[in-house]
Order: structure tokens, then sequence, then C-alpha cells
């Protein structure tokens, strides 16, 4: 997997002349100068083209994380590179208090995309900042302040999304007290229900979730916040009857559904919006990573209702960039990139290859211990035994690292998670598709 | 204002048909004026309409060289034109473009200064600085000054006080954060005039040792506070609240949103006083336009919290496009010598703006440092009651004759901010100056003065650009 020939840095802003130096060069000086409160491999990246990445030592990776799951078309794309270059030209930012074009066409285009009556917008860079602009909007809203979160959801690392987070263990450790008036429902990851149930089944799972509402909250919290799919949870499908009851008890108890959908949104699971395979409409929808195409650029979707309301009773919400020119152009040249490439059909039939690739290896390695997941979202979680279902993180972080040597990068698999995913820019081909798989089923057979 | 020819296709429809359009589709969390921008250069911007304005912003403050720097468009052009482009990676690989602002932000960084974690935002900085610090420390408790602005994340938002009333309807914030009185000289709360007892420091001794355990694991601040007041405190002030922080083991944490990247005249505005904190946050200025924060630590705390089990992450944390386009940021302030065009235009800014208030009594107080410069209108130099509503006439006017001012909208502030982007020339500084001062006359019984400017404003916008 592995083409030599090195790839440059542009020299107009790293003007060096050590850009053709090598990996360990670069570790070298990151480990000076970077606080390392997240542990990196020493891969170096340098370029990237459509799903392939070269570091600069130009060896080749297929990016099965779509950079941080931002690169959702891709790296590279000649549409995104064109706007940014055309758009910076005209105007990047503005202040807050005025407004630019691109930002009103993207909302008015996210009104398109998304279900009625989802039609406000309200722009920011990240995901965290997304999911905090949509709880203080719910809060201002219901005049009520306790959120419901699912046991290993991700929502961020902000403040205010951190504290209905549980995604990585022990992750508040010495960090002083978060936010009150988070209470935990359990996560619906049927592969190991605590509950001991299979579906379909009796939903005890949402039954200790109202249990919890009412024994431990007022019984009315302001929202549920949730992925609908856990991206760092282990990213379990939930049965359409879970989606659908919860959905229930928001209405039953005026909470509103607040959909976090920083990874699955813009077309990931083959639709738009992963909210779209439940057959349910949330009350506040948010997005961020494949929006922006790797430009910082996240949204908070919500009904007019809601909106109105929140405004009536003074709501306020800002940042820096709240929906700059140059943001909300690349995200709506993205949106159209998605449509006029038909990436919604492609990540379907991309998807299903992938995924049945993943089940052959299932039937033929003990340890992978399920494949799940939906359009180009997909997990393969890694156990000792099928049996045991015991979690072997170690095997999967060595599955991971072994893929990497080969060429393949993947998400998870790492900080004790089991669960390896596995989710390329939705442009790959089905060559694509079969060389991960050889390099997975080589790893595999060493594993 | 100056009209030019409207561009054609969907540019060509008006600010009102636009804001029309937005209210459709978007909610407003701040209000907005009905001025629908479409394009910069240098200091100006120019609506859909054609109508051009003087922005005296910077956008949101981000617009260190100017709208649309043709180095940094060849900068932008240069990273996508290269066949060998790379916007975005997985965060536990690395990119070139980060490790070289990470080593470049240590050299302008003072002191000891020297390790780095990126970002997007202000918010999101000041919550990595603040977790930094509680995980290093081991403590929990922060002291903020009162008026203080950190961000709208629930983590900046606990220690931010800068808005009246702003917590109202968002339920409970964190516990542990600890407001210590501002050192707002002009109006200070402790009846004293510098060089004086510093009372407000013992006060916040008082407040650190009789409501908190006495030793918080930080004090977070803006060095020159901005949204609070743009106010500069005196040396002797931060001198005192630095060695409180070293008796006490609090880390100094210096959120330079606004005021990092050669805003005040020197690369951060702690470079002002021999002073240098253990954590240091930027973002603004920081990308240029493209969103870009960053916390910057020593090395014996990044090290120290890591050695703790430190995790911090973000999907941007250093993207190699975003931090591609902060170098070249920063390379542009360096080689055109911005700050120093900073100190420069700013002195002339503020001098311009005391002999006005000579003039005129509305004009109570004038400060800042560099292109970081606020001017406080009162009713009356001796009660100092907030002019607010002559202050909102003022904004109308100056944005009718296409000044661009920051100030809160609808009349609730008495402060103007004067941040244009640090590439203004001195003419353009003497054109704000005119167009304030007419606006003043304007608005205001002001005495004719002996302003030598025989030009209108007006005729000088027409020709700016």
């Amino acid at each position: 997997m592995t083409e030599r020939g090195v790839a440059k840095v542009s020299t107009e802003t790293v003007s060096r002349a050590d850009v053709t130096k090598t990996n360990e060069y670069w570790v070298k000086l990151d480990r000076a100068y970077r606080i390392q409160s997240r542990a990196s491999r020493p891969i170096v990246l340098a370029k990237g083209d459509g799903v392939d990445v070269w570091d600069v030592e130009g060896n080749k990776y297929l990016d099965f994380e779509s950079g941080q799951m931002g690169m959702i078309i891709g790296h590279s794309h000649p549409a995104v590179l064109e706007k940014l270059k055309e758009q910076s030209g005209l105007l990047m930012h503005t202040s807050i208090r005025v407004l630019n074009v691109p930002r009103i066409l993207l909302a008015q285009k996210l009104a398109e995309i998304t279900a009625a009556p989802l039609t406000q917008s309200y722009f920011a860079c990240t995901g965290s900042e997304a999911n905090e602009g949509a709880l203080r909007l719910a809060k201002k809203y219901s005049g009520r302040f306790e959120v419901v979160a699912v046991l290993g959801g991700y929502h961020g690392r902000t403040l205010g999304s951190t504290s209905y987070t549980t995604g990585f263990k022990k992750a508040r450790a010495g960090y002083g007290p978060e936010v009150w008036g988070a209470a935990f429902i359990p996560a619906p990851s049927c592969y190991r229900c605590p509950f001991n149930e299979t579906p379909p089944c009796r939903l005890s799972c949402l039954d200790y979730a109202e249990e919890v509402i009412d024994r431990t909250t007022s019984g009315q919290p302001a929202a549920v916040l949730v992925e609908l799919i856990q991206g760092v949870g282990g990213l379990s499908v939930p049965p359409v009857e879970w989606v659908q009851r919860l959905r229930r008890m928001c209405d039953e108890r005026e909470m509103l559904f607040i959909d976090d959908e920083a990874l699955v949104g813009v077309g990931r699971t083959g639709k738009w919006f992963a909210y779209e395979h439940f057959g349910i409409v949330p009350d506040i929808l948010t997005t961020s990573k494949g929006l922006g195409q790797g430009v910082p650029l996240s949204a908070v979707i919500t009904s007019e209702k809601i909106a109105a309301e929140a405004v009536r009773k003074g709501h306020d919400q800002a940042a820096t960039h709240m929906g700059d020119p140059f943001q909300c152009a690349v995200g709506l040249a993205n949106l159209e990139v998605i449509e006029r490439e038909h990436l919604l059909e492609r990540t379907i039939k991309a998807g299903a290859l992938l995924k049945e690739g993943l089940l052959v290896l299932q039937e033929r390695y003990e340890i992978v211990g399920d494949v799940r997941g939906l359009g180009l979202f997909l997990g393969m979680e890694i156990v000792e035994s099928r049996n045991t279902k015991k979690p072997a993180p170690q095997r999967s972080a060595k599955l991971v690292a072994e893929c990497e040597d080969k060429g393949l990068l993947m998400g998870g698999g790492r900080m004790g998670v089991n669960v390896i995913r596995l989710c390329p820019p939705l442009v790959i081909t089905d060559e694509q598709v079969a060389t991960a798989l050889g390099i997975i089923e080589e790893a595999l057979r060493r594993a | 204002m100056t009209r030019e020819t409207p561009p054609q296709g969907q540019g060509a429809r008006t600010n009102e048909d636009w804001f029309e359009r937005a209210k459709e589709y978007s909610y407003e969390g701040r209000p907005v004026e009905h001025i629908v921008l479409e394009r910069g250069r240098g200091i100006w911007v120019w609506d859909v309409e054609g109508n051009q304005y003087m922005d005296f912003e910077s956008g949101q403050m981000t617009q260190m060289c100017g709208h649309a720097h043709p180095k940094l468009l060849q900068a932008i052009r240069a990273e996508t034109e290269n066949p060998d482009f790379l916007m975005q990676t997985k965060n536990t690989v690395l990119n070139v473009p980060r490790i070289c602002l990470a080593e470049k932000l240590a050299e302008i960084s003072p002191g000891p200064l020297k390790k780095s974690y990126f970002c997007c935002s202000g918010g999101e900085s000041v919550e990595a600085a603040v977790r930094l610090a509680k995980k290093y420390t081991g403590r929990f408790e922060v002291v903020a000054v009162l008026g203080g602005y950190h961000g709208r994340t629930l983590g900046s938002a606990s220690y931010s006080s800068a808005f009246f009333q702003s917590r109202r309807g968002y339920g409970p914030h964190l516990p542990g954060a600890i407001f210590m009185p501002p050192p707002y000289c002009y109006r200070c709360w402790f009846k004293e005039t510098p060089p004086c007892n510093l009372t407000c420091l013992k006060y916040t001794e008082e407040l650190l040792d009789h409501t908190g355990t006495g030793e918080p694991a930080a004090v977070l601040m803006e060095f020159v506070i901005g949204s609070g007041g743009m106010f500069v405190p005196p040396v002797e002030w931060m001198t005192r609240l630095s060695e409180m922080c070293k008796e006490r083991g609090m880390l100094l944490i210096d959120d330079e949103s606004m005021t990092g990247i050669g805003r005040t005249g020197k690369w951060f505005a702690c470079q002002h006083f021999p002073v240098v904190p253990d954590i240091l946050t930027t973002s603004k200025g920081l990308g240029g336009g493209v969103p870009l924060a960053a916390c910057v630590t020593t090395e014996e705390i990044g090290n120290g919290a890591v050695a703790k089990g430190h995790a911090q992450s973000a999907t941007h944390m250093g993207d190699p496009f975003q931090c591609a386009i902060g170098l070249a940021n920063l390379r542009i302030v360096e080689e055109e010598r911005l700050a120093e065009n900073a100190a420069e235009m700013g002195e002339l800014m503020r001098k311009g703006l005391r002999e006005i208030s000579e003039r005129c009594e509305a004009l109570g107080d004038v400060r800042g440092l560099g292109l970081f410069t606020g001017v406080e209108f009162v009713e009356d130099r001796e009660t100092k009651k907030p002019a607010y509503e002559l202050t909102w006439k003022l904004v109308l006017e100056l944005r009718r004759r296409g000044v661009l001012i920051g100030v809160m909208p609808g009349g609730k502030s008495n402060l103007l901010r004067l941040c244009p982007p640090l590439v203004i020339t001195k003419e353009e500084v003497e054109l704000a100056l005119t167009a304030i001062e007419e606006s003043l006359a304007a608005v205001t019984r002001m005495s004719k003065g002996t302003s030598s400017k025989a030009t209108s404003s007006q005729e000088l916008l027409a020709g700016g650009g």
C-alpha cells in the first residue's frame, strides 16, 4: 500500500526548507510545542485527494475517518477548493451585527433538506458549540434546566456539552464540578443489552429511563439530548421502536428532543439526516463536522415556534464566527456537491458493499463480535470470543495500528474503546472498499 | 456613503430583501442591523446595494490585516492550488502547518509560554485553558473579573459577566466562580484614583479567603478588558495580582481573544505589563477570518497536566488548513509591522479624540492601547451619568456616514469601540475622526472647534477605498 514520492507542503504558508523532513522530525517538534492532550501516532499528513491521504514521507493511506469526520465529500474536492478561493477574495468575515448572503442561503438550504417544521438556523464552528446553542435554546424556551442524556453519548468537550457526555471512561477526573441537572438513561446497545433482552423487546431500557426521570429529576426536564447512533459509544443502531417511544416520552413530558448529528448528519448514513431512518422529527437538530467540509461550521436547526418563543423571552446567543460568509459559502458548496454527485445514493451502495464485506470477515474471524451501522457509518466490535463477548480493547488498538501501517486510517479502537469506526468520504469507489477490506482481513489474520 | 453599481445575480437584491429572507430561516440570538455585507478590502466593506463603509469593528474583531489582504488571499490560493493540499486530518495524527504554527506562537509569546493547543473559538480556548488549570492544580475554583467576557459555552459563560442579566433562563452555571471587582479606574467602586491603595485587590483577597478555599485553581482575566468596558488596568494592579497568584498557587490565565496578534501595539497586551501569564488564550485575530484559537502555556504546566492524564481534543484542533492560514496571517502582521502601525495609529486616534473631547462635553473618557480604543459618553462630566441615547444616535449617524462601529445595538451602551483593521492609514484615521466630529456635531450641541478639516467626511468617504 505504500507509494513513495514526497508530498510537499505549500511553501507560501510553511516557508521552510524542511518541508521534506521525515515523520520523525516533525513528531519531535510537535512534542516540543504542543500540549500532548491527545496521543498521536507518528504519522504527519501532508496531502489529501478524495479518500487518499499521504504523509510527509510520501506514504499513502486510505482515510476511513474522513479527516476528523469532516471531509465528507473527500479531500481536496475541486468545487470546495474553488469556493475557498472565490469567497476569500470577496468577504471572509463580518461583524455579527450585520448580515451576509451566503449565511442566508445556507439557512434556506438547511430548511429545504430538513423535515418540516425545522426551518430556523443558528451557525457556529463546532459540534460542542452547536450543542451548547441547542441546550441554551431549550432551557430558555422551556424555562427549565434539567437535561436527559444517554449513557455512552458524546456531545463535546466544552463544559455545557461535556456535562452530558459519557463516551469516555474517567474523562471527568481532575476537571472539577460540571453542570448539575444532568440525568443519564441507558443506551439502546442491543448487542450488550444490560436488561438481557433481544429486539423485538419490551424496551425495558426505556421503562428504566422513565424511572430515572421520575425519581431523580423534576419529572419534566427541559430536553433529551441524544445521538441516534452513538459515534464514540459504539455505533449501535437503536430499534425504530426505541426512537419512536423516546419521541413520545418527550411529547408527554413536554421535553424537547435534541438530535445531535455531529457525525451522522449531511448524508453519512445514506440520508441527509439520521432521524429520517426512524420516522421521527426532532425539535432541535445539531450538525457539524461534515457540514463545513473541513471548514469549522456547525448548525442548530429548530422550528419557528421554538425559535420565536425563545427570542420573545430574550434569547441571547452569539459567537465570533456565527455564520461568516466564508464558512457558509463553503458549507453551501459542499451540500450542492452532495446533491449534484448523488452522494446519498453512493453512500447507500458503498455502505452496503463495505458492510457485506465486514459481515464476511465476521464469519471468518472469531474476534469480530459485531458489525453494525447505517450507510458509511459503520462499526466493527472486537471481542475476545464471540460467546463471552468480552471486549478486547487492546486487540482492537493493535488492529487499528496494524491497518495504519498497511495504509488504512480508521477511527476508534483507542482509549479503551473496542469498536473500530469505518467512515470513509462518501465519494469512495468500490475498488477502494475492496482494498480496505483486504487490509483489514490481512490484519485480522495475524491478530 | 458612496454607491457602486450593485453586482448582478443574487447580489442584486436589496438589504431589506435579504433581511426578510434571513428572518425566515434564522432566529435572532443577537439583534442585527439591516445591512447585508458582500465584499471587503482593507478597512472597507460594501453591502449588497453597493454602499461603502469603513469597518471599525474589523469584522467581529478578526481582520487584523484588513479584508481580503492580497498576501492572505495568495496564501489561500497557494494552499488550494497546491496539488498536495490537505484540509483536515483525524486528530490522532499530525500535520506540518500545525507544528509550524505552534513553533511560531512559542516565538512570539512572552517568557516561557511555549506549548500550544488549537481549536476554533475564544470560548473553546478559554474552556481548554480552564480545564488545563484545573487538571494541573487539582483545584476547581476560578476567579474572574466582574464585567469580563470569555465566551458563551457553559465553561466560559460561567466566568463571564459583561452583559446584564444574560444568565436569565439558561439554568445553573458552574459552581466555584468567584468574581472580583474590576480595575475600572474611571468609575472606581472604591472611589480611589491611581496611584492608589489598590483597595479593590484587598477586597478580592477578602473574597478568596471568606467565600472560597482561598486557593483557587486560577485567575481568568482579559489583561485589557474588552466587552466589559475597554479599560487598561494600572501596572501596579497587574503586578499585585500576579503576586497574589504566586502566593496562593493560582495560575494566571490571560484571555487575549480581542487584544492578541498586534491589536494593542504589541503581539499581546500582556507585554505592556511586567507580568507573564501562566496560560494565554487568543482567537479572533489569529485566523485572519478563519476560525482558529489557541491556548499557550509553559512546558511545566503542559507536561504536568499531561502527566496527570490531561485529555483535550476537538474536531478542528489544528487542521492543516486552519493553521496554514493562521501562519500566513502572522507573517503578514510581522512583515508589514502591523503591531507598530497599530501603536502609532492608535495614538493618533486617541489624540484626535481627546482634541474632540476638549470641544465636546459628552466625551467622558478616551482610553485604550494601540488600535483598541474606547470612548465613554456621559451626560455630564461631574456625575459621569452614562449617555446611552446619545451614543446610539451617534452610532446611527456614523453608520449613515459610512462608518461601522462596535456597540451593542438598541441603545444599551455608552461605550464606542473603535477597532479598525491594523492596516489602517493616517488618512483613514483622520477621515474617521472627521466623521466622528461631524456626527457629534449633528447629534449634540458641540462648540464649533478649530477643526481645520475643510472637506466634509462624506466627500472624503466618496474617494476612499
